[in-house]
């Protein structure tokens, strides 16, 4: 069995969590790399970040278990568990719209 | 008897490529510099960036992945949620974050990418499955449109210009960016599917990423497929040399 966790977090917290986090589990560390904006009819690659996303695939259930303890005490947090996922992107997609969220589209290429 | 013991002798010779490895035979014939990483291989997989812990299971991260050859080629990554997964069919990329920096940067003239890859079922905005872009951008990159098609980024050129051949959603195949300096050229599976005349530079201060595109600040363009097999190069290709490149990576797995 595989643990993926996704972390939604907001843009004021994101640094906060991140050093928090990785403070917790040194050996299963985090960061953010995703910008995340409110659903928006024609967003753009600029369109500014309210939150940030991450996904870790097959995450050791220790360090589940310590975020499960730690992450709903964290001001600006929203994780989700999924067991043996086979698709976290659209997962994602699952997760932000649910908080009426989606990805910033990257840049152009 | 005799018969039977002459084709199976080379049936292996063929399969090991008459014990020629294509790869350093095309991309360094006097010794140039490539970096040639095979995800499949555990021995040179590491979970953590340092290298320190080897992976030795299906569904571990890979942290670090060293160059197939003797040198010093890396392609590392730190952020434990940015990191692939390990499978039977290389290194597993989420489409989200995940990505490997790399230490290698094209250079001006002759470059090519080859990498054997899984493409995915469904793709939302193009994923790249290596590459870097500088602020210009000067653009060095491949990888594989919403429908499918299998694009790259060269100079002033972006993968709207220079793609070709059939959707390759929810396929298995081995592709190649080869650039001349002066001609730009991609291949799929036995398919020269591109042809033209490149137009710019390449960057050659941005390092290559696998997984997505390397860029000035940070990554983009995630690649939600597998990568088993990749190599970068200094050398242009034809396409008869990526068929033998081909043929040998696909007789290996």
């Amino acid at each position: 069995m595989t643990i993926t966790v996704a972390i939604l977090v907001t843009d004021a917290a994101k640094d906060a969590v991140v050093a928090a986090v990785n403070a917790l589990t040194p050996e299963y560390t985090i960061g953010f790399a995703r910008k995340v904006c409110p659903i928006d009819p024609a967003p753009t690659w600029e369109t500014p970040a309210t939150h940030w996303y991450t996904n870790g695939e097959s995450v050791p259930e220790s360090v589940v278990a310590t975020w499960q303890t730690a992450l709903p005490e964290m001001e600006g947090v929203v994780y989700w568990l999924a067991y043996n996922s086979s698709n976290s992107l659209e997962w994602a997609y699952t997760n932000m719209a649910s908080e009426g969220l989606m990805f910033v589209p990257d840049p152009p290429l | 008897m005799n018969l039977g013991l002459s084709l199976s002798l080379t049936s292996a010779a063929l399969r090991q490529g008459g014990g020629v490895d294509y790869v350093t035979q095309y991309l360094s014939p006097n010794g140039e510099d490539y970096a040639e990483f095979v995800l499949t291989d555990l021995s040179k997989l590491f979970q953590d960036a340092a290298g320190t812990t080897p992976v030795s299971a299906t569904g571990q991260v890979i942290g670090r992945a060293n160059v197939k050859a003797v040198g010093s080629h890396n392609a590392q990554q730190s952020s434990s949620t940015f990191k692939p997964q390990f499978q039977a069919t290389g290194a597993k990329f989420d489409g989200a974050d995940d990505n490997l920096v790399t230490d290698w940067f094209a250079q001006a003239g002759e470059n090519c990418i080859i990498a054997q890859i899984d493409v995915p079922v469904t793709i939302a905005s193009t994923q790249l499955l290596a590459g870097a872009n500088d602020a210009t951008p000067n653009r060095y990159y491949l990888g594989v449109d919403p429908s499918g098609i299998l694009g790259a980024g060269v100079g002033t050129q972006g993968n709207g210009i220079i793609k070709g051949g059939a959707d390759l959603r929810g396929q298995s195949v081995v592709v190649c960016l080869s650039v001349s300096g002066s001609v730009v050229k991609l291949f799929s599976g036995e398919t020269e599917v591109y042809s033209a005349a490149q137009s710019g530079a390449l960057t050659t201060s941005i390092a290559a990423r696998i997984g997505a595109l390397g860029g000035a600040g940070g990554a983009s363009q995630y690649w939600g497929g597998s990568i088993k097999h990749i190599a970068f190069g200094k050398k242009a290709i034809t396409l008869e040399q990526f068929k033998q490149i081909r043929n040998q990576w696909l007789a290996a797995a």
